[in-house]
């Protein structure tokens, strides 16, 4: 490196400076699409609905009227929507990361019989649509003995439809979360146990103790996977919910495209207010994504 | 099909004999046992009850056992051919430029000169995390053709716009634009936390030997990526061969079948011509073959055997 | 091992126990369902005459939107205003997953009390074998009997049983009046035959730089249900069915060729380019000119958009050539507590009732009697209306292989005959073909 000549070296730093431009200048590009799709959704919703059906486009509206959002949060029982998704959501969310973190650490720190099938098992239910199965999913729910009015033979009551139990108990499998977990959890120094085993500690101290502090990168990861999926769903709760008092965001959302035409101001309105929660999620975990996917197995 | 992984699996099971911390007892089964319970219960039980729809003729109302009289149904169903093309086509692009794009797109947002790295990334991620139902809306804005963005842009041009999502022949590719616009910050984001994981050490000593950047890539980035890229393949794989609500909002399937998909259909004959039966065989079809993918996948992209999916 | 065969025992007894619930869902309802009636039974004969113990009825109405929801809470609020004790706990569902929702709570037993249903749908509802025979249980000396016009009377009438009051979804002519004048048309006079209809249509179409479809004359619908402009056409050449008693479609007769060469003329003549999106919803976004495929539930939105000012509404177009279908009110026949059911299926279906359907969700109302108050909300826009409803039709006989025929015959075949893709003929020819299959493989299986 030491002997090129002045005159190589400038060129040769130019034309690293004109890659790294061009470089930058289409990264740059695809990240202005992106926002681009999501700026026009947003001004969308700002404008008067004229102006959205009108073809001579701007993209800025023309008056600001953030009244749209008003009367969509006023139109209906949003309140209690919104309620509703962020409790199932928040309650899947951590139900989920403990008991994968628990059977996560089970399949990274022990040895049992019949471990290799099971997250290929766990895949597998990722492979079928669930549409097939939502009767027979239907009919448990609603046979779940002595809730909702059961009798002991799941008979008489409606079991666990219409209930935050029947939103949250099929969420709470997660075999990605599993899978996550137990791949960060390889990552650990096996020393660590081992020390701790000396120190008289059982398996489940050196998982509450060891394992479940270091485990912030995975969680907030999974987190945000998790709380994308469970928000996120429509069919799922559509079908167990009787009452407009246990509807989600997404179904509310569902609510805004008509049968014979849409009306784009307040379509877009409700579908900003329905990422608001997932996005502030996001930029609070955000930080510790990047740690908490572990995917190699690079030691 | 589990058993045959098992023999795939051979080899890493003594690994794990090997690295194991000894007692043998009931608390492993009890640390799995309330996430594999609900898992069971109320997923796979429900699942296996519709492979056995599959051999029935089960309308929602009646059911009596047909045999394989469903699978033979299929063979001569030419919307189901279609869909099988379009969701082939569909998962193939799909998954093929996320992967690609997302690599890309990590490999030069990790980049110390690259400013607004992160700031990018945010944004990148976001349409990740919008519904689907959501996204559609957007995008069936977008596409619309008297008032969608992307007739003025083409206009703007000089092109004269079209109705995109009513042309068979660009209603697909529309729609594999928007599963790209969905997924790349997914495979970017999870592409950018393995390169952040692989050691400085290495760039450095391939640096001293006066590898260029674009041969360190290849070099180390590539080949150590490949249990990242294993990962996401079959992720990926598994939801853009499932997609529905895209179709069911935007296109419903047409124009002249061009955009069904295996789950369109699956929805259709379950719901709207109430063969449950004939609706469960598809879906059985559709996992044969999500799994025939992920077996090949395991056989030849995970030959280091350094990811473990057990 | 012994832990192993458990799990695999357990598991296999749910899985059985969960086919079973499936399969016999009717077996499963009586049996959980009988239950109930009993005990609501006795606590109806402890209180005896001096009251009702509250009941709560559910009632399910497909759409979305806020009219349907005004609709459905609208229908709940007269029903308690009538019976102190009864509660109605209304839902609105979205049209695109209702079967879906009510096939999936039929087979668990959980259906509710009262719901609407699709008219073309209703076959397969009654399939389930949970809908109440509603002449039945209104008895001979309900004054709807002669209130309702006899020929919507007929439409939710299948294999001889009378299922419910039908809340009209009717498609009557509108043209739009400004863009009548502005192509130097009578703004007052519509078209009065198809081929004056065509001339006008040719007149109206605007073009834009690109010579594309700007404006349509005529709404065609090209994809989607396309059927529904296609009967349109067929009632002008003088064909009133889809198919006949024995549900054998009679595509292939001479007017519905005719009315399928018409309706393909339009695309073919420049009028309206099936690749631009001329679909249900031109005329209500102000690209069609004129059309007879806009449900009358879209005026609440047309008011807002394009103006009543503007919109002309045709009589009986070309004595009735107008298509009529909607949602019907219907009762589950396994309900927990039929009593309170059937008296709030009278305050729902009563004249009162019919009215509120007219002014929140805009459906034409069934009755008569409650013509009057619908047409007052803007008298020359909904009066036509009401004079279309006793000559207004519908495809034919209720067909129990409805989605056979739409899904999977018209809608692709007319669509590639729209698309260029086949002649008329052999479009026609294939739906025919398609349909016949389909049909025998269901009655194969069932």
């Amino acid at each position: 490196m030491w002997n090129l000549t002045e005159k190589k070296r400038r060129r040769i730093i130019k034309s690293h400076f004109l890659a790294r431009g061009l470089v930058w200048l289409l990264v740059a590009g695809i990240v202005l699409l992106v926002l681009g799709t999501l700026m026009i959704a947003l001004f969308t919703s700002l404008k008067t609905p004229e102006e959205t059906l009108v073809s001579s486009f701007r993209i800025l509206p023309e008056e600001w009227r953030w009244e749209n959002y008003l009367d969509v949060i006023k139109g209906d029982i949003w309140g209690r929507y919104f309620f509703n998704s962020t409790f199932i959501t928040v309650v899947v969310v951590s139900a989920s990361i403990l008991i994968s973190a628990l059977a996560g650490y089970a399949f990274a720190r022990m040895e049992f019989k019949g471990r290799q099938p099971l997250f290929l098992l766990f895949l597998c239910g990722m492979m079928i649509p669930s549409q097939v199965y939502i009767i027979p999913q239907y009919i448990l729910m609603r046979s779940i003995p002595l809730v909702g009015g059961n009798d002991l033979y799941g008979r008489g009551g409606m079991g666990f439809l219409n209930t935050y139990w029947g939103l949250i108990i099929p969420f709470l499998a997660a075999p990605l979360g599993v899978f996550l977990i137990k791949q960060f959890y390889m990552g650990f120094p096996r020393s660590l146990d081992e020390a701790a085993r000396l120190d008289g500690c059982n398996s489940f101290q050196i998982f509450r103790y060891i394992y479940l502090p270091l485990s912030k990168p995975v969680f907030a990861t999974f987190a945000i996977l998790k709380f994308t999926g469970t928000w996120n769903d429509y069919f799922y709760s559509l079908i167990m919910t009787n009452s407009k008092t246990m509807y989600t965001v997404q179904i509310a959302l569902q609510q805004y495209k008509g049968e014979y035409g849409i009306e784009w101001h307040y379509l877009m309105a409700a579908t900003i207010l329905s990422v608001l929660p997932i996005l502030v999620v996001y930029i609070f975990a955000q930080k510790y994504f990047t740690q908490g996917i572990v995917t190699s197995g690079l030691k | 099909m589990p058993w045959m992984l098992i023999n795939n699996y051979g080899r890493s099971e003594m690994q794990i004999t090997k690295r194991s911390s000894g007692r043998r007892s009931l608390s492993p089964y009890l640390y799995i046992a309330p996430a594999f319970f609900v898992y069971a219960v109320f997923i796979l039980i429900p699942l296996l009850c519709a492979i056995v729809f599959s051999f029935t003729n089960y309308n929602i109302q009646n059911m009596k056992f047909t045999g394989l009289a469903n699978y033979a149904r299929m063979l001569g169903d030419a919307k189901f051919h279609q869909a099988l093309l379009n969701t082939l086509l569909y998962s193939f692009f799909v998954v093929a430029v996320n992967l690609v794009l997302g690599l890309l797109l990590a490999a030069i947002l990790g980049q110390r000169w690259f400013k607004g790295s992160a700031f990018c990334r945010s944004v990148l991620y976001i349409p990740y995390i919008v519904s689907p139902i959501a996204a559609s809306m957007i995008w069936l804005y977008l596409y619309d053709s008297k008032v969608g963005v992307v007739n003025m842009v083409i206009k703007g041009l000089g092109f004269s716009g079209k109705s995109w999502l009513l042309d068979e022949k660009t209603a697909l590719p529309c729609l594999i634009v928007m599963g790209i616009w969905q997924g790349v910050g997914y495979c970017m984001v999870v592409y950018f936390s393995a390169l952040k994981n692989i050691p400085d050490y290495l760039y450095e000593a391939a640096r001293i030997d006066g590898a260029s950047a674009v041969t360190q890539f290849f070099k180390i980035s590539i080949p150590l990526l490949s249990s990242t890229t294993f990962f996401l393949l079959v992720m990926t794989m598994i939801s853009s061969f499932q997609v529905f609500a895209q179709i069911m909002v935007m296109t419903g399937g047409g124009p002249l079948s061009s955009t069904t998909t295996i789950a369109h259909q699956i929805y259709e004959n379950a719901f709207v011509k109430y063969s449950m039966g004939y609706a469960s065989s598809q879906a059985v079809v559709l996992f044969a073959i999500v799994l025939i993918f992920t077996l090949i996948f395991f056989k030849y992209g995970n030959k280091e055997g350094d990811v473990e999916l057990d | 091992m012994k832990k192993r065969v458990l799990a695999v025992l357990m598991s296999g007894m749910m899985l059985t126990s969960l086919l079973a619930g499936c399969g016999a869902g009717d077996d499963q309802k009586d049996g959980g369902q009988g239950g109930g009636t009993d005990t609501q039974k006795e606590q109806e004969s402890d209180t005896g005459s001096e009251g009702h113990e509250e009941v709560t009825l559910t009632l399910w109405w497909p759409g979305s939107g806020d009219a349907y929801e005004e609709l459905a809470n609208g229908l709940a609020e007269l029903v308690e205003a009538e019976y102190d004790w009864i509660k109605v706990d209304p839902l609105v569902i979205p049209w695109s997953d209702y079967d879906a929702k009510m096939n999936v709570a039929f087979s668990g037993g959980t259906a509710p009390d009262l719901f609407g249903v699709g008219l073309n749908t209703l076959p397969n509802y009654v399939q389930t074998g949970n809908l109440a025979d509603m002449r039945a249980e209104l008895g001979e000396d309900w004054d709807g009997w002669e209130d309702i016009p006899e020929n919507i009377q007929e439409y939710t009438t299948y294999e001889d049983v009378w299922y419910g009051v039908l809340m009209c979804d009717l498609r009557p002519f509108m043209w739009r009046k400004d863009l009548f004048e502005k192509a130097g048309l009578d703004p007052d006079t519509p078209p009065s035959t198809k081929e004056e209809l065509m001339e006008y249509a040719e007149k109206l179409t605007e073009y834009n730089d690109d010579g594309k479809v700007e404006v349509a004359g005529f709404q065609i619908q090209t994809s989607g249900f396309s059927d529904q402009t296609l009967f349109s056409a067929m009632l002008m050449c003088g064909i009133s069915d889809f198919w006949d008693e024995n549900y054998d479609l009679t595509l292939l007769e001479p007017e519905v060729v005719e009315a399928a060469e018409y309706c393909k003329s339009f695309v073919d003549n420049g009028l309206c380019d099936y690749s631009e999106g001329i679909a249900t919803t031109s005329f209500t976004e102000g690209l069609a000119a004129m059309t007879l495929n806009t449900a009358c539930n879209e005026l609440g939105n047309l008011k807002e958009t394009i103006g009543f000012d503007n919109i002309g509404v045709a009589e009986p177009f070309m004595d009735g050539v107008n298509f009529v279908g909607g949602t019907i009110v219907c009762a589950n026949k396994n309900s927990k507590n039929m009593e309170a059911a059937m008296l709030a299926y009278e305050v729902m279906a009563s004249t009162k009732g019919c009215e509120l359907a007219g002014t929140t969700a805009g459906f034409c109302p069934p009755r008569e009697s409650a013509l009057e108050a619908y047409v007052a909300q803007a008298p020359e826009i909904y009066g036509p209306i009401a004079e279309i409803l006793p000559k207004a039709k519908t495809y034919g006989p209720l067909n129990p292989y409805f989605a056979d025929f739409r899904q999977g015959a018209i809608m692709d075949n007319m669509e590639q005959v729209y698309y260029g893709k086949v002649d008329v003929k052999e479009g026609l020819k294939n739906a025919v073909d398609a349909y016949k299959q389909l049909r025998e493989e269901r009655d194969a299986n069932n």
